[in-house]
């Protein structure tokens, strides 16, 4: 019954919405805002919970004697810290946004320095790891648009050939992506589908 | 969106749900067999080596939520968990679940509850089996990182949405030498997990992940609309193309 009940409330809220869409300036699209106000509240929700239950993860790696993780400590202390200033200057004042956003600003772009380092790396491993042919594929166009996006080709831009070939693989890039998108928009879509027609059903537990 | 485009895409969707019915309820179903993936072979693979020698899964969800653009991506980590789980039940150590979301965490966390319920264990413990590691993109991939250095790991599942910052997960995963698979619908988290993983499913694979893994004739069936649609779409810029050189369009 309870799966029954649920399915009915999925497909008429995934078919309010579509038809919401399809129908703008109608009651049907007041509708869909109103569920998606709705689902906006609920991830919110869901949010604050999940953080809540990622320090009690933190809290009981800890206090654990078995698989300890040296960095939860340093979470909880941060954690507190940046929860009790919160609360007790609120969430505008100045102080609490330049120390939220400093913070934020600064660990991630330490990673983001790491990350380029560690791409840079990968592309040397790269060739001993895989040694097939889209591998070749994927390391000739990788220096190809290398190349091209430097500019180094654009002094032989006044020569008609070398213009139609720049502008040729310049055009590249961009079918290779919307062929992927379409791909993936049309898997997307099914999927959807799926889930609205309660073919597929990830809320529910069995 | 202009209401022909909307009239467009509200045939289109007739034209899906006309052939899933009548691929659902035929037996024409039966008579295709879909090519199996090499990396999803990997991937079974690896999950019984590491139930037999007791080492971890740790699958990652990604970080969108389901009310967003991405939302797609991450019902299919969804499933791909849920097909893992089923898979790993026999495992004296349970898969570990990241997200990077909150609604894509409470439901982890429901799937892990249920493995547990039906393992007859203590059904407190799945909260830490599934959390969130982080609320924004680099955090989530920080916060990832621990659980991908784990010893006692062996293998890594990366499905969801997951931007180029995958690589950082798939360094450590790759410094401890534990098999990876990655899927994800972004195109540069695509380029940059084809360079760094054992295996990575590019375009619209991520979507046949689900089929892939279990014999639920539903997803078959969707697979085979998916790859209908694609050479529709293929017919349709060919003909396009033709009509332009002759000068029709």
């Amino acid at each position: 019954m309870k799966k029954i009940f649920l399915a009915i409330v999925s497909f008429s809220s995934g078919l309010l919405l579509i038809l919401g869409l399809f129908f703008p300036g109608t009651i049907l699209d007041s509708i869909r805002l109103y569920i998606l106000d709705w689902a906006i509240i609920i991830g919110a929700i869901a949010l604050a919970i999940a953080i809540i239950n990622l320090f009690s993860v933190h809290w009981n790696k800890v206090f654990s004697n078995e698989k300890r993780d040296y960095g939860s400590p340093f979470f909880i202390v941060g954690f507190i810290t940046f929860v009790l200033i919160g609360i007790l200057l609120g969430p505008n004042n100045q102080f609490f946004v330049n120390l939220t956003s400093n913070t934020i600003i600064s660990v991630e772009s330490s990673l983001l320095a790491v990350l380029a380092l560690t791409l840079s790396l990968a592309c040397f491993r790269f060739f001993t790891r895989k040694q097939n042919l889209l591998a070749i594929v994927f390391g000739i166009s990788t220096i190809i648009f290398l190349l091209l996006f430097s500019g180094i080709l654009s002094l032989g831009e006044n020569i008609p050939l070398i213009k139609t070939l720049i502008n040729a693989l310049n055009s590249l890039p961009v079918a290779g992506s919307t062929g992927i998108l379409i791909g993936i928009s049309l898997g997307a879509i099914l999927t959807s589908l799926r889930i609205v027609f309660g073919f597929d059903r990830p809320y529910d537990r069995k | 969106m202009s209401s022909t485009t909307l009239s467009f895409f509200l045939i289109f969707i007739i034209i899906i749900l006309i052939a899933g019915s009548v691929f659902y309820l035929s037996s024409i179903k039966n008579r295709f067999e879909i090519r199996k993936y090499s990396s999803i072979l990997n991937l079974r693979k690896s999950i019984g080596l590491s139930i037999e020698h007791g080492k971890g899964l740790h699958i990652s969800l990604g970080k969108s939520d389901l009310n967003n653009i991405h939302g797609a991506a991450s019902l299919v980590a969804l499933e791909t968990l849920n097909q893992i789980i089923d898979q790993s039940i026999l495992s004296d150590n349970p898969p570990v679940t990241t997200a990077g979301s909150g609604d894509l965490t409470l439901l982890a966390q429901s799937k892990h509850q249920n493995v547990l319920i039906d393992k007859s264990s203590s059904t407190s413990d799945f909260h830490s089996h599934a959390y969130l590691s982080g609320a924004t993109n680099l955090s989530y991939i920080a916060g990832g990182i621990p659980p991908s250095s784990d010893e006692d790991l062996s293998t890594q599942i990366f499905v969801g949405n997951i931007g180029p910052e995958i690589g950082l997960l798939l360094d450590a995963n790759q410094k401890k030498n534990h098999f990876s698979l990655a899927a994800t619908d972004s195109l540069e988290g695509q380029s940059v997990s084809y360079a760094f993983s054992d295996d990575a499913l590019l375009g619209e694979e991520l979507f046949a992940i689900p089929a892939q893994l279990s014999n639920n004739s539903i997803f078959k069936v969707s697979l085979l609309i998916q790859d209908l649609l694609r050479w529709l779409v293929i017919v349709i810029i060919l003909f396009v193309i033709f009509f332009k050189l002759v000068g029709l369009l």
